[in-house]
């Protein structure tokens, strides 16, 4: 019963209600309704019975029927009898076997030929004549008939009705309910479509479904608001943070111009710099990731060439761990990587999606390697591609991860091992990392042994290169 | 190439930028005058499509206080057709150019292209670096005849290092001028994209194009 929409359930219910209903009615109706019939039937006998002695007339010592008596008025055979029992005028029903013997005054049933009949006699006494009976026979049967007749037209009627009660309930519960289905639509689109500025808008009305409506669309524009609220604060906030860091670079860059500073100087400012470009990644991140949690964070499509976007990636990870600006900073912290990338990459796999993030989710990637690996170690990354997806590999032989920590390397902010990290990278690389993987409908995954390596394994959907599917 | 959009009506505003943003443009959006100085100050911007009407400060008054202040950054003006003074007193205040709203949107783009060449002497939509081509209004590149096929942002970089052919430009410049506030930082992805470009542009070719500047940056030239 549960299983049920409401608008078949109610349904049911008074469809139910009326068709026991209108049973129960009818049911009285046709047994009171029998009885009724035959008291009237047997009225009408003794009424004609007894009307008839007028078509009698006696002249002249004949007896005159008037011809009315065979008119069978009310359905009733009149006949008259002399007192012999000889039939001297009227007629008898066909078939009716009148062997029966008179008795006066009382109604006879009788059964003929499976017909059934009631029989009545009464006897007169004509003056100068004698004795007469007029004998009256009315079928029970045509009555019945008659009765039957409208007995098998309310079977007909009656499911008629029921099913009619039943399809004008259920549209007309439909109609009351629509309102609930439209609030229920409008609501899961929002959730489909993440977007708050639509309402149910369901109209002028008083009843408790209009009441409803209002109020839920009272609730969304509250809701609205408060994410308008939040994403102008973010906004603000990305304003306000870049501003003064953006000065800071300015200065120092500016600074570092001079020919006149300390060897000292110079390398303090350095480090300012570098600290300072530190914060502008991680503003940058942070917000990248805020405007991600809500979804506001556009992609610019295109269909990429992964193979060889990972090959760029992989020889500018492999410059930078040998030589670039990693490496030097690596170096002013008295740490000489020496890491060597290597690559096995499939050509021609082409990918749907955003070019700058796929460069951003090799390089965060490349970068932990770096930072979680050892001096002298590797790093491999292997790309292929396995019936419609580009399935990857980048593996190290770095540090590795415990498996405490394993399950939380994704979350923000988390530092597995905050001495290694220094100013190379900050938190939130593998959390931009599983977002843009998620946002490119592919799947992540890591695995790792501590002392030995770790392991991601991730895979896109592949696209063709010239029809884009 | 990265442009400011400055309208205070939001729907207008997003359109607007979403069609720049297709054609590879960079877009910041602001919705008033005030905004429109303080993204200025935070980040360099190419050209600025600016409103006349605009709450806090109004487009002129924006447009008068960059000019004082010596900023020639280039500025489209959007008008409404029943103010002729406004225009008047925009070009006057030193805007280079206005459009009147509504307008067809090829032709914003259009204007946008004239407003954004450099150097001020070319009068084309084509730009050139020894056997290099690149095409601003149809976006093709072709070196020596053949066509190469870019990326969007591949294209925003090669056309603003070739509008800026001979001058150096430091990675936070080229990040300023091709991505706009949302991008995510990291100067690695740049030198990812630099990267690309040699392979799709100098690989190949006897004369490389594109140079590195140690401890400075890049530049385009023969």
């Amino acid at each position: 019963m549960k299983r049920l929409s409401l608008k078949v359930k109610l349904t049911l219910l008074y469809t139910a209600l009326m068709t026991a209903v209108v049973c129960g009615v009818l049911a009285i109706l046709f047994s009171l309704s029998g009885k009724e019939i035959l008291s009237i039937v047997q009225n009408r006998l003794e009424t004609t019975v007894s009307q008839a002695i007028e078509d009698i007339e006696l002249d002249d010592g004949v007896l005159e029927f008037d011809s009315d008596l065979m008119n069978l008025e009310h359905g009733v055979y009149l006949s008259v009898y002399d007192a012999d029992g000889i039939l001297l005028y009227g007629k008898v029903p066909y078939g009716f076997d009148n062997s029966a013997v008179f008795e006066d005054g009382s109604i006879r049933q009788y059964s003929v030929n499976g017909a059934s009949y009631y029989l009545m006699d009464v006897f007169y006494r004509i003056e100068t004549y004698g004795s007469v009976v007029i004998r009256g026979i009315v079928s029970i049967t045509e009555a019945e008939e008659g009765f039957l007749t409208t007995v098998r037209l309310a079977v007909v009627l009656l499911p008629l009705m029921v099913a009619l009660t039943a399809v004008m309930g259920y549209l007309m519960t439909r109609r009351t309910l629509r309102p609930v289905s439209r609030i229920t639509d409008t609501v899961r689109e929002i959730r489909r479509d993440g977007d708050l500025s639509r309402r149910i808008n369901l109209g002028e009305g008083k009843d408790e479904i209009y009441r409803m409506a209002a109020t839920f669309d009272q609730m969304l524009e509250q809701a609205d608001e408060s994410l308008k609220r939040e994403q102008q604060f973010t906004s603000d906030a990305s304003h306000e943070l870049r501003t003064p860091v953006a000065a800071m670079m300015l200065q120092c860059d500016e600074l570092l111009e001079r020919e006149d500073l300390d060897p000292q100087v110079r390398a303090g400012i350095q480090m300012l710099g570098r600290k300072t470009r530190y914060l502008s990644t991680m503003i940058s991140q942070l917000l990248f990731l805020t405007r991600a949690d809500q979804g506001r964070e556009k992609l610019t499509m295109e269909i990429v060439d992964f193979s060889e976007l990972t090959a760029m990636a992989c020889e500018e990870a492999a410059e930078s761990a040998a030589e670039g600006a990693a490496a030097e900073e690596w170096a002013a912290q008295g740490l000489f990587k020496g890491i060597t990338v290597e690559s096995e990459i499939e050509d021609g796999i082409f990918v749907r999606g955003d070019e700058t993030l796929l460069i951003r989710f090799w390089m965060n990637l490349l970068n932990n390697a770096i930072t979680y690996g050892n001096p002298g170690g590797h790093i491999w990354i292997t790309l292929k591609k396995e019936e419609d997806r580009a399935v990857g590999e980048i593996i190290d032989d770095g540090i590795g991860i415990s498996e405490k920590d394993l399950p939380h390397i994704w979350e923000r902010f988390y530092q597995a091992d905050p001495s290694r990290t220094g100013e190379s990278s900050s938190g939130l690389g593998l959390s931009m990392v599983k977002w843009i993987v998620k946002a490119h409908n592919g799947e992540i995954t890591v695995s790792s042994r501590p002392g030995e390596g770790t392991v991601f394994s991730f895979w896109f959907p592949a696209a063709d290169a010239v029809s884009g599917e | 190439m990265r442009i400011l959009v400055a309208e205070d009506q939001k729907d207008m505003n997003r359109l607007i930028s979403s069609r720049l943003a297709a054609e590879n443009y960079s877009v910041d959006s602001c919705y008033n005058g005030q905004e429109v100085l303080d993204y200025l100050e935070c980040a360099e911007y190419d050209a600025i499509v600016l409103d006349i009407m605009m709450p806090v400060m109004n487009g002129l008054q924006v447009l008068k206080k960059l000019r004082q202040r010596e900023d020639h950054i280039p500025v489209l003006l959007l008008t409404a057709m029943d103010s002729v003074e406004d225009r008047v007193n925009g070009l006057d205040s030193g805007a280079d150019d206005y459009l009147v709203k509504p307008f067809a949107f090829e032709e914003l783009l259009a204007r946008i292209r004239v407003m954004l060449r450099k150097p001020a002497s070319v009068k084309s939509n084509v730009y050139t670096v020894g056997d290099l081509e690149v095409h601003v209004d149809t976006q093709q590149v072709l070196r020596q005849g053949k066509e190469i096929r870019l990326s969007g942002k591949e294209f925003s970089l090669l056309r603003y290092m070739i509008q800026n052919a001979g001058i150096v430009l430091s990675r936070e410049k080229l990040e300023q001028h091709i991505w706009n506030y949302d991008f995510t930082g990291g100067s690695n992805v740049i030198d990812v994209y630099i990267r690309y470009l040699r392979k799709k542009i100098d690989d190949g070719y006897e004369k490389k194009l594109i140079h590195t500047v140690r401890g400075a940056g890049y530049v385009l030239k023969e």
